[in-house]
């Protein structure tokens, strides 16, 4: 009989009410989340509940993942000298198989399994069950190894306990000091899209997989924890300036746009220091328009790499951190040219006065911003911008109950609730997005949780050809994830409230009719990424605003 | 003499700290070997390095003719261990011990487990874990004997043992060691626990091995000598370094002579001493023996 069966049975035996319990956490988890796509759309209280119900499911199974798999590592310890399978005719490799199988099998296979259930009762594609399956079990792994990784390296929970709040600080103060240390260091933070996602965790995995095979071999424990402090810093570094190869996006094919860049009305708004009540950063943003796209496309500033101002030769002020993710309007002037587009022969009311829509380019603490406010300094950064169209993602009814599936998302009106100020409709969403990591174009990375303009909806009379936006695009909404450990948009539940109040406002065009409202549709807008490009921003007379202007 | 386990050189570093120095061992062939010296000597970290728990800083450890540190599943499968320090899988009741260990060992003896479960009396249904110390020992005993190992490793087996527990164990080795050919390699910082079972002896002073043989000229070498001389020695007369801590009271000297030799060792008495009266010689315990030589060796301060 094999040795590694041997040791597979045992841990097996051993922990074999653990490892039920897991399996318990992991079956109502998706039960739970299969559960969401049934009753969503019927039961109210089981809206509300849900969420919660799903967040503390899966914090359970993080918290038994960080229990149990130390426990199953640790019960053959790579570590010390007091182990019974020391002396025994066991081979290293044969724990490790032993290991491997057991906490694969149990933490990432079997919940695989059910995850890519849920998702196919939810309507996956068989063409998309491989690539989910993989990317599935490639985030799974991604926490569970380091873990595996952590656990091989101590030789009691205490110490592993221990030893993650360690690693886990650790990282953090290298990744936070180093680049600030080592001058043109190329470090990556958290990556932004869900390629760099996908690279973080492959590279995880990668490094993980060898250091825990290094430890298994020669149980050299201080090697292998020397081993664990390269990865941490050729991790960030790698993701940093490896090229991307085949998983780099493609390349927008779109004549080289003129990026036109308006700074004259940047404003300053202030944002909390993470970690410290007390401080804050200021954060200038600009509207930024991209001029030469062909019609119906638009083009939003993703990130600002290494942004600076230059006061003269000597003084160069750097961003002190991160930059808030742009809130695109749907309201706003570059859209409206996109959402006609895709109308095509519907007139489009944008009774709002959309204004422009402005990206945050630089910040500073504001002791430093103070003290250069109002002078001029030149400008620089590389920005990374998306381009995107719109298009008719379905077209329903506007009566209770209609549904119809979209690409990855089912919409549903849940409601219709006519108002004297003009009418709001519930919509519940359900988005599936397992396949988008892999893909080069299509829907926004992420779906649309953090870019809101990526699908929302608008109010249309076919007879009358009148289109209506709707009020204000983040809408207060539920949203339910089933998403366990690292990603939240996999398999969506979200109810949302769109209200098209405009339907009343400019009298002349149209008011709150019922007959209007009879035959009223509601038609999904989907923006559809086209590519990226990165521009060189650089502008001279460079102003940070006045703090008066500050917006909060 | 074929030997079982052979170190040349074996040195030992935790940091700069050496624990073990330029260890020369042999142990025969179905010789029973006890590895002595006091707590903190080093037998420990010296058996951790034979069984290829911890790799030797200099020199080479052989067991079975295969070096410590190319040791696989074919040597383990001759070896048995047991240590004091060693944690067996708490959470297994001893016949699930047995169970896990049986189909690592293609000649594992199910009678010999067994009969060896009934002379321990050992519950093979309770959780190790809750078993006492002494059980505990007995089922890693039986865990490392069922399969009849040839070289059996035992790492202070009686350390915190109750008496009872510690005579049951000690009974069922000197038993087996009667009936079995094998060789024991038993290291105690108790040489009372090993000497009716021990025929050969190795001394461990602060990581240095400081005498290695058979019990048989050990105890033929250190004899107690007690002298009567005519009279009291005026002066200070230098001893022979083979005397060891010799006393001297009014006309009555005595001392330990570690090299001695029948009819040859009294001529050196009476030729180094002046007028002795009577010789008398007396044979030494394992014990005394050991006592003697860690007394000597604290007094030259080594």
């Amino acid at each position: 009989m094999p040795h590694a069966y041997l040791v597979f049975e045992k841990d097996l035996r051993q922990f074999r009410l653990i490892l039920l319990s897991w399996l318990g956490a992991v079956g109502v988890t998706h039960g739970v989340a299969l559960l969401g796509g049934m009753l969503l759309n019927t039961h109210f209280m089981f809206r509300i509940t849900q969420p919660l119900v799903l967040q503390w499911l899966s914090a359970l199974q993080a918290v038994l993942i960080l229990i149990f798999v130390p426990l199953i590592v640790q019960s053959d310890p790579m570590v010390g000298t007091t182990a019974f399978w020391l002396t025994r005719p066991i081979s290293r490799l044969s724990l490790l198989r032993a290991k491997a199988v057991l906490v694969g099998s149990v933490f990432v296979g079997i919940p695989l399994l059910l995850e890519i259930a849920v998702l196919a009762l939810n309507g996956l594609a068989w063409k998309d069950v491989l690539p989910a399956a993989l990317l599935i079990a490639l985030e799974k792994s991604a926490f569970i190894v380091p873990v595996f990784l952590v656990a091989s390296l101590t030789g009691k929970f205490h110490e592993f306990f221990i030893a993650g709040i360690a690693a886990v600080l650790g990282c953090v103060a290298a990744w936070t000091l180093l680049p600030a240390l080592v001058p043109g260091l190329c470090f990556s933070g958290a990556p932004g899209t869900a390629l760099g996602s996908l690279q973080q965790q492959m590279l995880i995995v990668f490094v993980s997989v060898l250091l825990i095979g290094h430890q298994y071999k020669t149980r050299r424990t201080q090697r292998t924890i020397v081993g664990v402090l390269a990865g941490a810093l050729f991790i960030p570094w790698a993701l940093c300036v490896l090229p991307q190869g085949v998983l780099q996006q493609e390349v927008c094919r779109i004549n080289p746009p003129q990026v036109v860049i308006q700074t004259g009305q940047a404003v300053v708004a202030e944002d909390m220091v993470s970690g410290n009540r007390l401080a804050r950063d200021r954060i200038v943003s600009i509207p930024i328009h991209v001029r030469g796209l062909r019609s119906g496309q638009f083009a939003v500033l993703l990130r600002v790499s290494g942004p600076l101002i230059a006061y003269g030769p000597d003084v160069q002020l750097r961003s002190s951190g991160p930059l808030r993710s742009p809130a695109v309007l749907l309201s706003s002037r570059e859209l409206q040219d996109p959402i006609q587009h895709a109308l095509k022969d519907f007139i489009v009311m944008n009774p709002y006065q959309g204004a422009d829509n402005r990206y945050p380019v630089f910040r500073l603490p504001e002791t430093v911003y103070d003290q250069y406010q109002k002078q001029s300094g030149v400008y620089e950064g590389l920005g990374a911008f998306d381009i995107y169209e719109y298009r008719i993602g379905a077209r329903m009814p506007l009566v209770r109950g209609a549904k119809r599936f979209s690409g990855r998302t089912e919409s549903v009106v849940l409601d219709v609730i006519e108002k004297p100020s003009g009418v709001a409709v519930i919509v519940g969403e359900k988005t599936l997005n397992v396949s988008s990591a892999f893909s080069k174009g299509g829907a926004p990375a992420g779906g649309d949780t953090s870019l809101d303009f990526s699908g929302t909806y608008v109010l249309v009379h076919p007879g009358r050809k009148e289109a209506f936006l709707v009020d204000i695009l983040d809408q207060p909404g539920i949203r339910i994830d089933l998403a366990w450990p690292v990603r939240a948009d996999r398999l969506g539940f979200k109810v949302k409230r769109y209200d098209f109040p405009g339907l009343n406002v400019g009298g002349s065009v149209t008011g709150v009719q019922k007959s209007w409202l009879k035959e009223a549709e509601l038609i999904r807008l989907e923006a559809r990424e086209l590519g990226v490009f990165e521009r060189n921003l650089r502008f001279s007379d460079f102003v940070l605003p006045e703090v008066g202007e500050l917006r909060k | 003499m074929k030997t079982v386990i052979e170190t040349r050189s074996l040195t030992k570093k935790f940091g700069a700290k050496t624990i073990l120095a330029q260890i020369d061992l042999d142990v025969p062939a179905g010789s029973i070997y006890a590895y002595l010296g006091p707590n903190g000597a080093g037998k420990t970290t010296t058996i951790k390095t034979m069984v290829n728990i911890l790799r030797p800083t200099r020199g080479t450890v052989k067991i079975l003719g295969v070096d410590s540190t190319a040791l696989d599943a074919k040597e383990f499968r001759q070896i048995g261990y047991v240590s004091e320090n060693q944690v067996l899988p708490e959470g297994m009741t001893a016949n699930a011990l047995f169970d896990y260990c049986r189909p690592m060992y293609p000649q594992w003896d199910e009678g010999f487990c067994q009969s060896l479960t009934r002379q321990f009396d050992l519950p093979c249904d309770e959780p190790i874990e809750k078993l006492s110390r002494g059980m505990k020992m007995k089922a890693a005993l039986i865990a490392s004997l069922a399969y009849r190992p040839k070289l059996l490793i035992l790492d202070e087996p009686f350390s915190g043992l109750d008496p009872v527990a510690r005579k049951d164990l000690m009974d069922g080795i000197m038993e087996l060691t009667g009936t079995e050919e094998w060789t024991i390699f038993i290291s105690s910082h108790d040489i009372e626990e090993v000497e009716h079972l021990a025929d050969w002896v190795g001394f461990l002073h602060k990581g240095q091995l400081k005498l290695s043989e058979t019990t048989e000229s050990l105890q033929a070498r250190f004899k107690r000598i007690n002298i009567t001389l005519k009279n009291p020695l005026e002066s200070e007369v230098p001893f022979p370094a083979n005397w060891l801590l010799p006393q001297q009271e009014g006309r009555f000297l005595c001392f330990v002579d570690n090299s001695f030799q029948p009819g040859e060792s009294e001529k050196q008495y009476r030729k180094g001493l002046p007028a002795v009266s009577t010789i008398e010689i007396q044979g030494m315990s394992l014990k005394e023996i050991f006592l003697i030589q860690a007394r000597q060796l604290k007094m030259l301060n080594i």
